[in-house]
């Protein structure tokens, strides 16, 4: 099987051509082109005549380029409709979507080269060093927090938001942790005593859930560091500050396809 | 020509629910004998393959043999507009895959074919060494259980007993069945919860579900029907614990 295609400098019908025929093969467009690009739907924008890339993957996304800047200029997301057709003897290529109502149009007068490629790849990006990795840490190995630590809920909802963790220390008391997996700043120190309000401004049926008297409700902030500022704040409101790296490791759990068989 | 008449809509539902959870797209191949279609996800962890045998259909006809290349969603959403006791007729003309609804009014519908210009893919050739048969309820009871600790569910099986498991944060499931066949040995795999979810959606296909395991094997579960006209079969790949 062909794995990739590229013409250089083709003409209007050579292009549609290509570009039919990478709609059916499911394989990714790639395509420099001088262009107009025209987005009716949430909004209205116009792109005037320009040289840009525009690429469009076999699951519908639609983007196109310009030189500069990270993002696209215009883009259609996964599961939009694509189709091409030949007008005045300019290039149309149009993404469609119909929740909500999008359409993308890009008028191409020059290809400068055109491509596709069929690509092979079955894995998702993993993620390691983030707030869940630390909180699934936590919860695997709660002595590192202090002995006698036993978490009781995660992701614990409250009118100001998510707590990370909720817990017990071994006399019962009640424990808040919020984690951060960078260096802490005011803001975390402010989420947490507002967490602390909620639960110390009402008698809260989650501390008789978990069997706690309400004893002394404690706020902890879990990081790998914490600011000046934020470190001033915490000792004026008494919460404590614990000192964690987030582990930088990837899932021991391997995603394996059925080719391997 | 190829027209196909069943006298409700119910297998073409339950099939189709779990089918479009897995794949966007699918080849559906006619012949004389009936329809198949075999489809891979795109994360090629699940392989689905559907058989439904002429014997099944009220009327089937196919000169020739045909393939009909459909976006699943399209046509879940068609088969949602049926009602339970409605007679179904599938057919084709240009570019078209027709259904069409008989009830208290006939209601037709179209959905555009779309080009598919590769092989339908074929399934790896398993050997696995334990076969059994559990109640497909209990399954997806099973899943419900595990739901509640984990997404990732480990399945065993020995000389007495299936066993289905987790472990998480919170706390543990287990699932113990005496499943009252002949089995030698022990096997043992782990799966995505949200992958068997996803097909035990085909829950009014068969009471009975056919499971094959082995050790950090792919899951293979089979579905039939009880009068052995239609089959519905699916192959997981597993999970696998690497060492560090």
């Amino acid at each position: 099987m062909m794995k990739y295609k590229l013409l250089e400098d083709p003409n209007i019908e050579k292009s549609y051509d290509l570009v039919d025929k990478c709609i059916r093969k499911k394989a990714v467009l790639n395509i420099f082109a001088y262009c107009k690009v025209l987005y009716e739907g949430r909004a209205l924008s116009q792109l005037d005549w320009g040289e840009r890339f525009i690429m469009l993957k076999p699951d519908g996304s639609f983007l196109v380029h310009q030189e500069r800047k990270l993002d696209p200029v215009n883009w259609q997301p996964p599961k939009s409709r694509s189709r091409a057709w030949i007008k005045e003897d300019k290039l149309i290529l149009e993404s469609y979507r119909r929740s909500p109502k999008e359409k993308l149009e890009v008028e191409i007068e020059k290809v400068h080269f055109a491509s596709f490629a069929v690509a092979e790849d079955y894995q998702e990006l993993e993620l390691a060093g983030y707030e869940k990795d630390m909180g699934d840490m936590i919860m695997k190995h709660p002595s590192m927090i202090e002995s006698g630590f036993t978490p009781t809920a995660r992701e614990y909802s409250t009118e100001h938001g998510f707590i990370d963790i909720l817990g017990k220390d071994k006399e019962g008391n009640l424990m808040i942790l919020e984690l951060k997996c960078r260096k802490a700043g005011v803001n975390a120190v402010k989420q947490i005593r507002r967490y602390l309000q909620d639960f110390e401004e009402r008698d809260n049926d989650y501390l008789k859930e978990i069997g706690s008297e309400k004893k002394k409700i404690r706020g902890l902030l879990v990081a790998p560091d914490i600011g000046e500022d934020a470190k001033e704040l915490l000792d004026e409101e008494g919460i404590e500050f614990k000192s964690v790296e987030a582990p930088k490791k990837l899932k021991s759990d391997k995603k394996i396809t059925l080719d391997i068989f | 020509m190829f027209k196909a008449e069943l006298s409700n809509p119910n297998i073409l539902k339950t099939s189709f629910d779990a089918i479009s959870s897995i794949v966007d797209e699918v080849q559906i191949q006619t012949d004389s004998e009936g329809i198949r279609l075999d489809a891979l996800d795109r994360s090629h962890i699940t392989f689905v393959h559907l058989e439904l045998k002429s014997s099944l259909f009220d009327e089937f006809v196919c000169d020739e043999p045909e393939k009909i290349n459909i976006d699943t969603d399209e046509f879940v959403k068609v088969l949602k507009r049926s009602k339970s006791n409605d007679k179904v007729t599938m057919s084709l003309d240009e570019g078209n895959f027709i259904i069409t609804f008989e009830g208290e009014a006939k209601r037709t519908f179209k959905i555009r074919l779309i080009d598919i210009d590769q092989e339908p893919p074929s399934p790896p050739e398993l050997d696995h060494p334990t076969q059994f048969e559990i109640p497909f309820t209990l399954l997806k009871d099973s899943i419900a259980d595990i739901d509640i600790f984990s997404d990732k569910i480990s399945l065993m099986v020995d000389g007495e007993y299936f066993r289905a498991g987790s472990e998480g944060e919170f706390g543990d499931a287990n699932i113990e069945y005496l499943h009252g066949e002949k089995i030698d040995g022990e096997a043992k795999s782990v799966f995505s919860l949200e992958k068997i979810r996803e097909m035990l959606k085909a829950d009014k296909f068969s009471d009975i579900a056919t499971i094959s395991l082995g050790d950090d094997m792919p899951l293979d579960l089979k579905l039939k029907m009880v009068s052995d006209d239609g089959k519905l079969s699916f192959l997981l790949a597993p999970r696998i614990e690497v060492e560090e």
